[in-house]
């Protein structure tokens, strides 16, 4: 009956197994795969929506996905204050399903961007980022085609004005620069917020900076997270 | 929706669905298009936002019920509307054509 992390496996998604990994053994907690068919999230303390390519991205990428018979639960889940990180895939789904504003687009280049980025965290007073340090500067990696973060000005306002903005795409030393966003998002936009602070919305992958030899474990600020939503789920 | 197709009183309806990004949403790949247009010398194109054509072939009971299905299609799944618009149109499919799809698609090329 213990409490355990879940990751949601769609058809199509690639990074559940990676987030698994990472979260068992990177950060070291009892985690498991939620089918995508599944309908019972009591016993989870988190939920994460990995990255991939759910249900072949046709039609939009999250698309589909949101439909799951899982999203049933997931929104309950989400709506008693259950903390949920959506990566890269997870987060399209998460817009999709409206569980966070706005959406992601084409790459501005119309290229499948996969390489290291910066990112300033710009909120940490959600349970995802309250690990980590205000403007504490992230170094993950990014995979997608769909990255760039739309919505339109009277709601990138408000997401603005109630802190909701996460992270935003940077250089190493903190700027916010053309070139670091790389794929064109709305004023840098690389991970967003609900407003309860327990739904976030990322496009780069923590679950994989999660282990040194593998390039870096900035993701484990945020991934550990979840020892606090255990404690409080046992 | 999805029932046996010759349930009575159902009729088949085809729609053809029109989804693009709204005005004001970047479309990188339209972008990309209009460049290749000017380059191949139409320097009078001014413009070119690139979407996605859908064919829903379904069955409804008349014609206003189709359109509130289709309509319904769009809201959820077919266009986002936070980025998309959608434009529709219904045709009512002829009753002797129903096997044969190629038949009645109008300008498909089978």
């Amino acid at each position: 009956m213990s409490a355990e992390i879940g990751v949601v496996s769609f058809p199509g998604s690639n990074g559940d197994e990676d987030a698994l990994h990472a979260l068992r053994v990177g950060v070291g907690v009892p985690a498991r795969l939620v089918d995508y068919r599944e309908t019972d999230l009591s016993r989870l303390a988190a939920v994460v929506l990995p990255g991939g390519f759910s249900h072949g991205d046709h039609l939009r990428p999250g698309a589909i996905a949101r439909f799951a018979p899982v999203m049933t639960p997931l929104r309950d889940f989400a709506a008693r204050g259950g903390p949920v990180l959506g990566i890269c895939n997870g987060f399209q789904i998460l817009t999709e399903a409206h569980l966070l504003p706005g959406a992601l687009l084409r790459n501005r280049t119309l290229r499948f961007h996969c390489h290291w980025t910066y990112l300033r965290v710009e909120q940490t007073a959600t349970v995802w980022t309250a690990g980590c340090a205000p403007e504490q500067i992230m170094h993950l990696p990014v995979a997608h085609g769909d990255g760039a973060y739309y919505a339109d000005v009277a709601t990138l306002n408000r997401l603005e004005s109630t802190g909701r903005v996460v992270a935003r795409y940077c250089d190493g030393a903190g700027r916010l620069t053309m070139a670091a966003n790389a794929n064109g998002s709305a004023r840098s936009i690389a991970g967003l917020a609900n407003d309860a602070g327990n739904v976030v919305g990322l496009m780069p992958h923590p679950e994989r900076a999660a282990d040194a030899m593998l390039g870096g474990t900035d993701g484990l600020v945020l991934l550990n997270a979840v020892f606090a939503m255990l404690a409080v789920a046992v | 929706m999805g029932n046996s197709v010759d349930d009575g009183g159902q009729r088949r309806w085809v729609a053809d669905v029109i989804v693009l990004p709204k005005p004001g949403v970047n479309d990188p790949e339209g972008e990309s298009i209009l460049g290749g247009l000017r380059s191949l010398g139409y320097a009078g194109v001014t413009g070119v936002r690139a979407g996605r054509f859908l064919q829903v072939t379904f069955v409804a009971v008349d014609a206003e019920v189709a359109a509130q299905a289709v309509t319904e299609m769009c809201e959820q799944l077919l266009a986002n509307p936070v980025i998309e618009t959608y434009h529709v149109e219904i045709v009512e499919e002829v009753a002797d054509a129903v096997d044969e799809p190629d038949g009645v698609s109008g300008g498909g090329d089978g």
